[in-house]
């Protein structure tokens, strides 16, 4: 077996960082309306949650921990935050689903609960010195339009996982 | 059925194999810590970190935004070729009252002149700027900045304000080679002292991650109306003076607040303002919080 073979082969490895990698780059790309953009969806967070579930052995903790610092990098928040999030959301998953069947329900309840920590964890080490001035409304709209968003992304990556067929 | 059932348990061992050790957890917890408490004791190497990923990577985020943003510019062409006709007259009504306002702008400019041969006033400082492309604009509901195909080797210095025809847009957050990152006005970390010429008043302009900028020193504002324009007072020599930011707009509620008259979101160029110390002309040493 060459050098290439074995790239193939192993491709799928691989496969799922660079799906993450990609959704978090769109999601910090115009693909919001105009007038909309502060609430675009996590599309990274909710990727890196679908990974996670399905493919834990794949998304193990480093490629979660680089994950969340090009998350913090894309976005300009303060090194570590999104690392941290990103870590926390794999330690809930792993605890939420550790000898448990998965289904599309506990997909989306793991979604959410995802979405709500990354959205947290990001919201309080940015605006935690003016809380005065802080707008919440975009923070719910953002976890809301996520949420709606999220079948079309988790149902694309079912089929991709489909074809992976590992 | 058996090959199927046998299949499933080994990937669950493999599973529990992988995610279920506590060692891995914890160094992983103690890592994103240990970062996070770098970057809050050691900012300059958070910094340092963060540029040069964006450096390297601004090709790659650029050939990933190019096509998504052509796509979207196609969309709204599509919407204004449809709507031609109406945006046509307003066009029209919109140029008819511009017209009588340029003419009464040409009286005022001209008198403003000969006032200021009159009083003997230096020049205004003038300045040079750099027109850039933004190559990413990531915008949450916890921040708002767009990053910049320009950096160090387009002349760009960290703090320049940039503006877009006069309008200001934000300020310049990370510096690279190749990159930078604007951090937008809208931005909750955002302050700019602002003032509001036809009732001179001095204000401090925030940002609060909406799309509109709030005022947050506590003088009497309530002489201000709806439809008062907000200038950058250039106090705190961080930004020009005279920057157009917005107009002020009061809501239902009686709450006091300034619509920008930019949105970075709408934009794809920008203009990056050199305010190097230097480049104005000014020889002395300023305070070093602005110029890192």
């Amino acid at each position: 077996m060459n050098i290439y073979s074995y790239i193939i082969l192993n491709a799928y490895k691989i496969m799922p960082f660079f799906i993450i990698l990609i959704l978090s780059i769109v999601s910090v790309a115009p693909i919001m309306p105009t007038g909309l953009e502060e609430i675009a969806p996590l599309l990274g967070v909710i990727s890196l949650t679908f990974w996670i579930l399905y493919k834990p052995e794949l998304t193990g903790w480093i490629p979660t921990i680089v994950i969340g610092i090009i998350n913090d990098v894309l976005y300009g928040s303060m090194l570590g935050v999104s690392c941290l999030a990103a870590v926390i959301i794999r330690i809930m998953i792993i605890r939420l689903i550790y000898n448990r069947e998965i289904n599309l329900m506990i997909t989306f309840i793991c979604l959410g609960l995802s979405l709500i920590i990354w959205l947290l964890v990001n919201n309080i080490f940015r605006g935690l010195f003016y809380p005065d001035l802080y707008n919440y409304y975009n923070l719910i709209f953002q976890f809301l339009v996520s949420i709606v968003i999220s079948p079309i992304v988790v149902f694309f990556q079912l089929f991709l996982l489909k074809k992976m067929s590992i | 059925m058996t090959g199927l059932s046998n299949f499933k348990r080994v990937q669950n061992i493999i599973r529990e194999r992988a995610t279920n050790n506590k060692i891995l957890t914890l160094i992983s917890l103690t890592f994103a810590f240990i970062l996070l408490f770098t970057s809050y004791m050691y900012p300059n190497i958070n910094y340092s970190i963060k540029i040069k990923i964006i450096d390297y990577s601004s090709h790659i985020i650029n050939s990933i935004y190019t096509p998504i943003n052509t796509f979207n510019k196609s969309i709204a062409n599509i919407h204004n070729i449809y709507n031609t006709y109406n945006i046509n007259n307003e066009i029209i009504k919109e140029n008819k009252s511009l017209k009588i306002i340029s003419n009464k702008m040409q009286l005022l400019y001209a008198e403003n002149q000969e006032l200021k041969k009159l009083l003997n006033l230096p020049n205004e400082i003038s300045y040079k700027f750099v027109t850039t492309k933004i190559i990413s604009k990531s915008n949450a509901s916890f921040i708002r900045s767009v990053i910049l195909m320009s950096g160090k080797k387009d002349n760009i210095s960290i703090k320049s304000p940039v503006v877009d025809n006069n309008n200001l847009l934000g300020y310049i957050s990370e510096l690279g080679n190749n990159s930078s990152r604007v951090i937008a006005l809208t931005d909750i970390n955002t302050k700019i002292p602002a003032f509001v010429p036809n009732k001179n008043i001095k204000i401090i302009v925030s940002g609060n991650n909406s799309n509109f900028l709030e005022i947050s020193n506590y003088i009497d504002i309530s002489s201000l109306k709806s439809g008062d324009k907000v200038y950058s007072s250039g106090e705190g020599n961080m930004y020009p003076s005279g920057l157009f930011i917005g107009t002020i707009k009061i809501k239902l509620e009686g709450k006091i607040i300034i619509e920008p008259f930019s949105n970075l979101n709408d934009l794809n160029y920008v203009q990056v303002i050199d305010w190097k110390p230097e480049s104005r002309g000014i020889d002395i040493i300023i305070d070093s919080i602005y110029y890192e």
